[in-house]
């Protein structure tokens, strides 16, 4: 089914699924996976990646205007479509980041396969429980005021706004964000209750960073995912919240550059990899 | 066809209703169990009153609120059944998207037919919003949920050489054999409720009896219509019998019409209460349509709960009418009961009639001598001159 895909907006139709994404930059490929309210703000983030990587960064189904796939309705039909993804770009030796729901849907594809990864970023990803069944680990963002929500999703007020500040198209992806949130995170409630115990299938190396001032997730519980991976290295941005990609957004793209690189020379001095 | 009349009441708990939030967050520190229970006892007494005045009986439920005690419609049925004798009991209803396991209402449903006589009128409802929150029921997809689990009950309640293999999309059951079986054949009657053009085509589809709350002239008259589209679209004829259409209103009786007033003044707290919900629970994603929601997000009012029309156009907006509009919309019917005689005709033959009316006749403040004069005084006075009618219309003509 072909659609017509916003300015600057590529898309792929994978068995029946159509995908939209944007592309800039190039050299070794990076996927981008955004978080649960959608792609805004994270253009500054995704320039400064672009000067060294081919940065694919698409837009979840049920995130954009179209309607999506009516089954999609969990993580794994996104961590799957995204592998598809990787498939039918003919990528290798990718960089896969993804923010908090993001993250969730990149660590569920790394445990499938890591096969055509290079590394792993994970920002303040959510997708585990690592507290006790009276303990939330990740705030009810479908159970507060907008407000509260944006007041600790950001350590800089600047960056909050009403809702009804935003234009018309703003404001129904940001609807429409939500509802597909709802969607595919609703319960088990933004994690998946099987993916800690296989997230020692993750055998790429794999950063995980944290906002310093987040608000959404209970302190420690990032540090918790990094210990969950093997290997993990943890780094924490002290003056962003829940989206060090949006409030820091150079630093949080050097930290994910130099881990790269360190990396990929860890990668060469170590033995190659067998690739099945 | 003679038009059937219900007394209803949410079993409201109306001492705590001065706080903020109503809904959700309100804590049950706040329920004394003695106030609640002597409550409970009267709302059932009231509901024997109604029965034998020759009122059917309503009942529904809410979660985690002071606005209605009733968590189970069908344990205050199961109560109901062995406490009336003569009324039918609708139940609008059971939220069939939020509950985890339909075979278990089959079950129940089917004791309270059996243990009622085959009284049982079988509602099904999506839920209003803030029921998600108690119900941790995923918002998205409610409807497709609600039509499977309906589905399903109906397949458990007709199925009878055994059981059979249920494997939805949303529901599982290797083997389905309800006992016992319903009392009236080949099941209880179903209704649905719905304030959506869509959803009333497809429930006028199915020939279901549909249930509409406070849509008053205009509203009510366009969710009959579009129940009839579906009606004839499925091949059912080009009339539709008025005994598919049930509609909600409030209602006070008053040996003078300034009593009558203040009686239905009290009962209206129901609508008014209506926006005392902890915000976001309110709006829960996909429940409403995404215009909807930037509307509401764009909105001056965003506490708004519905906006309804006169007959002469003019816009009201429930959660703050004054009784005048509520009576001018539709929506309440108050007065002596030579005047709630002329409000319901007029407003049943203006919607072009009406087969089930269901009425809140207790709510909010109203105490139990008002509630119970108010019942007597319709039941004697009103109630039989609405059965007596010849000149009612029958059938729906879209």
């Amino acid at each position: 089914m072909a659609t017509t895909s916003p300015p600057g907006m590529q898309a792929a139709a994978l068995h029946g699924v159509n995908v939209e994404f944007s592309e800039k930059g190039r050299g070794q490929p990076l996927l981008f996976l955004h978080p649960g309210h959608g792609n805004w703000g994270d253009h500054a983030f995704l320039d400064a990646l672009a000067a060294d990587y081919r940065v694919i960064a698409p837009v979840a189904p049920w995130f954009g205007k179209e309607a999506g796939p009516p089954l999609f309705s969990s993580v794994q039909d996104l961590a799957y479509l995204y592998l598809d993804l990787i498939e039918h770009l003919g990528l290798d030796n990718v960089v896969l980041a993804g923010s908090s729901f993001g993250g969730w849907i990149a660590a569920e594809m790394a445990v499938k396969s890591c096969q055509r990864l290079a590394a792993l970023a994970l920002l303040a990803p959510v997708g585990i429980k690592t507290g006790g069944r009276n303990v939330r680990d990740v705030i009810d963002v479908f159970g507060v005021p907008d407000k509260e929500w944006q007041e600790r999703a950001f350590a800089d007020p600047s960056l909050r706004f009403e809702l009804k500040m935003l234009d018309d198209t703003g404001l129904f992806i940001r609807v429409r964000a939500k509802e597909a949130l709802a969607r595919y995170a609703w319960t088990p409630y933004m994690h998946n209750p099987k993916l800690r115990g296989r997230l020692h299938r993750i055998s790429c190396p794999t950063l995980v960073i944290a906002g310093g001032k987040d608000g959404i997730l209970r302190s420690g519980y990032p540090r918790d995912f990094a210990d969950a991976i093997p290997g993990a290295r943890y780094e924490e941005i002290s003056g962003a919240g829940h989206f060090p990609h949006i409030e820091q957004p150079a630093q949080t793209a050097g930290l994910v550059q130099s881990f790269v690189h360190q990396a990929g020379e860890g990668a060469q001095r170590a033995p190659v990899r067998e690739r099945v | 066809m003679t038009m059937r009349v219900y007394h209803f009441s949410e079993q409201p708990y109306p001492e705590v209703w001065t706080q903020p939030s109503l809904r959700i967050t309100i804590p049950n520190a706040l329920c004394r169990p003695e106030e609640a229970h002597k409550l409970y006892h009267r709302y059932i007494d009231e509901w024997k009153l109604a029965d034998e005045l020759g009122f059917d009986i309503m009942v529904n439920e809410h979660h985690s609120t002071a606005t209605c005690l009733t968590a189970s419609a069908n344990l205050i049925l199961a109560i109901l059944a062995r406490e009336t004798k003569k009324a039918r009991m609708l139940v609008l209803g059971v939220p069939l998207s939020n509950r985890a396991d339909p075979v278990r209402i089959a079950e129940e449903m089917s004791m309270i037919d059996v243990i009622s006589g085959g009284r049982l009128e079988m509602g099904f409802v999506k839920g209003v919003p803030y029921e998600i929150g108690p119900a941790n029921s995923n918002p998205t997809r409610m409807m497709e949920r609600l039509w499977e689990a309906h589905d399903l009950i109906i397949q458990a309640m007709t199925t009878h050489d055994g059981p059979f293999n249920f494997e939805g999309e949303f529901f599982h059951h290797r083997t389905v054999n309800i006992w016992p079986r319903p009392m009236q054949q080949p099941h209880p009657p179903v209704w649905i409720t719905t304030a959506s053009a869509s959803n009333a085509r497809e429930i006028g589809g199915r020939g279901i009896v549909m249930g509409s709350f406070m849509g008053g002239f205009g509203e009510t008259k366009k969710l009959h219509h579009a129940y009839a589209e579906g009606w004839q679209k499925a091949g059912r004829g080009g009339e539709v019998p008025v005994d598919r259409f049930g509609y909600l209103a409030m209602c006070a009786v008053a040996d003078t019409e300034a009593e009558a007033r203040r009686r239905a003044d009290l009962i209206a707290d129901y609508l008014r209460t209506n926006g005392q919900v902890a915000d976001p629970f309110n709006k829960p994603p996909t429940y409403f349509p995404t215009e909807a929601m930037i509307r509401s997000i764009r909105s001056p009012n965003p506490k708004a709960f519905r906006t309804l029309l006169t007959p002469k156009g003019k816009p009201v907006e429930l959660s703050t009418a004054t009784l005048d509009e509520f009576i001018e919309c539709g929506v309440v019917f108050a007065g002596t009961p030579d005047q709630v005689y002329d409000q319901i005709v007029d407003f049943t033959d203006s919607i072009g009639g009406l087969g089930h009316l269901l009425l809140m006749q207790q709510g909010g403040h109203l105490n139990a001598e008002e509630t119970r004069d108010s019942l007597t005084l319709f039941g004697t006075k009103v109630l039989p001159r609405l059965q007596a009618r010849t000149d009612s219309k029958l059938l729906f003509a879209a």
